[in-house]
């Protein structure tokens, strides 16, 4: 059971970041029209530079849930590494029950910024874009990590899961 | 608050935490326990910190570099500065410094340049009777050039931290970066005379003018992204975006090396290391916020202003300390925790903050490399197959050509503010 729900979320991470890919690649061309418009036609897209911002955001703040759930975050792990496995299994779990807790924290109070500017109805200055969906990433993001936590506890509990520091030597040695 | 600020982030580091973890958790509790703030400035100053158009040239350069660094451009670039060279003694690790030194104007990425450069110039080394301490040595050494040479990552996200120019601080690492390239050039010269290795062919005309023909394409990287920043026809993103878009139509058209699918897996690759930096930029926006309104960098100057610590006692302190956080923390996330505190000092001592960039870059290059811990070992050791030992024992004498590159730097402001008068100013 749980083993399937890790393909079916890797497989969903794999096409997450795909889209992502070719966000990455529409706000570079955009970038590169609006060059192109400026000096060869004498005209610029307007909001483009907005949109190459939300484009970024995305990726930074889902990227970041991405990046989670391939255990691939920057970290000084050179002391944990080098102590014992029981003491890394310990750190593993505390580090699981601070990331649920203060990832669901940002969750929260980033749903309910959200909340509001969507009352609001605020948009941006040039394109008119709803701000609500540039920051709604961090909610999104923040939430994806809440789960991604979650279901790496059940995989640890059933037997299944890896220590953070475990992952991290194997990113180290591939 | 102390507790908060101090205390959480340190006991969470040495745990081991994701950097981005550290800081946030450490916010997270002075907000919730010590300040009588609205919660909502957490979500304001996590948007904010990535709300920067600035930030957008980290993708871009990431991505171009990644694509040139795909195809064939290592071996093309290597084969114009080899029949560059000559009959040169060591002619062929002065080629791996002078391909690192040009791809580290294209890359940007340290580990990248290892990689790349390694694996056409380690079996060429060896082959030609270098020494493989000192090829391995030279190969981890030469990578870290990439993050003092413009465009840097490194570079744009302490021009975040700092509030610094980009442009400016581009023009301040070119002398830096090329004093480092000629000291470890006069180094493999040096050696491989006293050592009897490593001659190198003659120099042949048309072999040099096939080359360069060959090398053009990729040389053609550098010189949009340096070429058009200092000729003013580009900011520093917009550069990047167009050199993605050059190095999607060379490696697809011209080299005909990348399919449509391996493109769009290099920018699936991006968003993956663009996500590992951006969001330890973000939580690290916030956690300076909180050290600003909790007046600890103020608090910090008042003390060294206390002791009478002068311009040259605070930058030795400085690169001890940088030194010391280098050899276990990775450079990003060393000039997101330390810039914030910083800064304000460096300022009240009356020091440039494009020249302190700088020596900041430098420190945390030497952090790349240094014995026991530097990433780029790791890289070395996983791509080139050299085990550790190896590389330990050629590092050493690499090591001390960049320490005495950073005091020359450290204490000559003007090898690093020279680039700034002559490109900017």
């Amino acid at each position: 059971m749980l083993r399937s729900i890790d393909k079916h979320v890797d497989a969903l991470a794999t096409w997450i970041e795909r889209v992502l890919a070719v966000a990455l690649l529409v706000g570079i061309s955009l970038n590169v029209i609006n060059v192109i418009g400026r000096y060869l036609a004498g005209f610029a897209l307007n909001g483009v530079d907005e949109i190459e911002i939300y484009i970024l955001i995305w990726i930074a703040f889902l990227g970041a849930a991405l990046v989670t759930w391939r255990g691939g975050h920057l970290r000084m792990d050179v002391l944990i590494l080098a102590c014992p496995s029981s003491v890394r299994w310990l750190v593993g779990w505390f580090e699981m029950a601070v990331m649920l807790v203060v990832s669901a924290f940002v969750a929260w109070q980033s749903f309910k910024y959200v909340e509001r500017i969507y009352a609001l109805g605020a948009v941006s200055d040039i394109a008119h874009i709803p701000t609500w969906i540039p920051h709604s990433a961090i909610a999104v993001s923040f939430a994806a990590i809440v789960l991604i936590v979650l279901l790496r506890g059940l995989q640890r509990i059933a037997g299944s899961g890896q220590e953070p520091a475990d992952k991290a030597t194997e990113r180290a040695g591939s | 608050m102390s507790f908060a600020l101090g205390f959480v982030p340190i006991a969470l580091l040495l745990l081991g935490f994701p950097i981005f973890l550290v800081l946030l958790t450490a916010v997270t509790v002075a907000l919730v326990f010590y300040m009588n703030v609205p919660l909502a400035a957490l979500h304001q100053n996590l948007f904010g910190s990535v709300n920067a158009y600035a930030l957008l040239a980290i993708p871009y350069f990431i991505y171009a570099g990644e694509l040139m660094g795909r195809g064939s451009v290592a071996q093309r670039l290597v084969d114009f500065v080899q029949s560059g060279v000559g009959s040169l003694r060591g002619s062929l690790g002065i080629t791996t410094v002078g391909t690192a030194t040009i791809f580290g104007a294209i890359s940007g990425v340290s580990a990248a340049a290892v990689a790349t450069i390694g694996r056409v110039m380690y079996p060429s080394m060896t082959k030609a009777g270098y020494p493989k301490p000192f090829a391995a040595g030279l190969i981890t050494a030469v990578g870290a050039i990439d993050i003092i040479i413009p465009p840097s990552i490194p570079m744009i996200v302490y021009g975040a931290a700092a509030q610094e120019s980009v442009p400016r601080l581009y023009a301040a690492g070119i002398l830096p970066g090329l004093l480092i390239a000629g000291l470890l050039a006069g180094y493999v010269m040096w050696r491989a005379r006293r050592e009897n290795f490593g001659a190198g062919e003659p120099f042949d005309r048309s072999h040099f003018f096939r080359a360069t023909v060959r090398g053009l394409w990729a040389l053609g990287a550098p010189v949009i992204i340096l070429g058009g920043i200092y000729g003013g026809v580009f900011s520093p993103t917009e550069a990047a975006a167009v050199a993605c878009i050059y190095a999607i139509l060379v490696t697809r058209l011209v080299f005909r090396e990348l399919s449509f699918a391996e493109i769009i897996e290099a920018a699936a690759a991006t968003t993956r290391f663009t996500a590992q930096i951006l969001i330890i930029v973000s939580c690290a926006g916030v956690f300076s916020w909180l050290l600003t309104v909790n007046q600890v960098p103020a608090a910090l100057v008042s003390f060294l202003q206390s002791l009478g610590v002068g311009q040259w006692t605070f930058l030795l302190a400085v690169n001890v300390l940088l030194l010391a956080v280098g050899c276990f923390l990775d450079p990003l996330s060393a000039i997101l925790l330390l810039t914030p505190l910083l800064i304000p000092v460096v300022k009240a001592l009356g020091i440039d903050t494009v020249h302190f960039g700088i020596v900041v870059m430098v420190n945390l290059a030497i952090g790349l490399f240094h014995p026991p811990f530097g990433i780029n070992i790791f890289v070395a050791q996983s791509v080139l197959g050299i085990d550790l030992k190896t590389i330990y024992r050629g590092i050493l004498p690499f090591v001390m050509l960049y320490l005495i590159a950073l005091v020359l730097i450290t204490y000559v402001p003007a090898i690093s503010l020279v680039g700034v008068w002559v490109l900017i100013n």
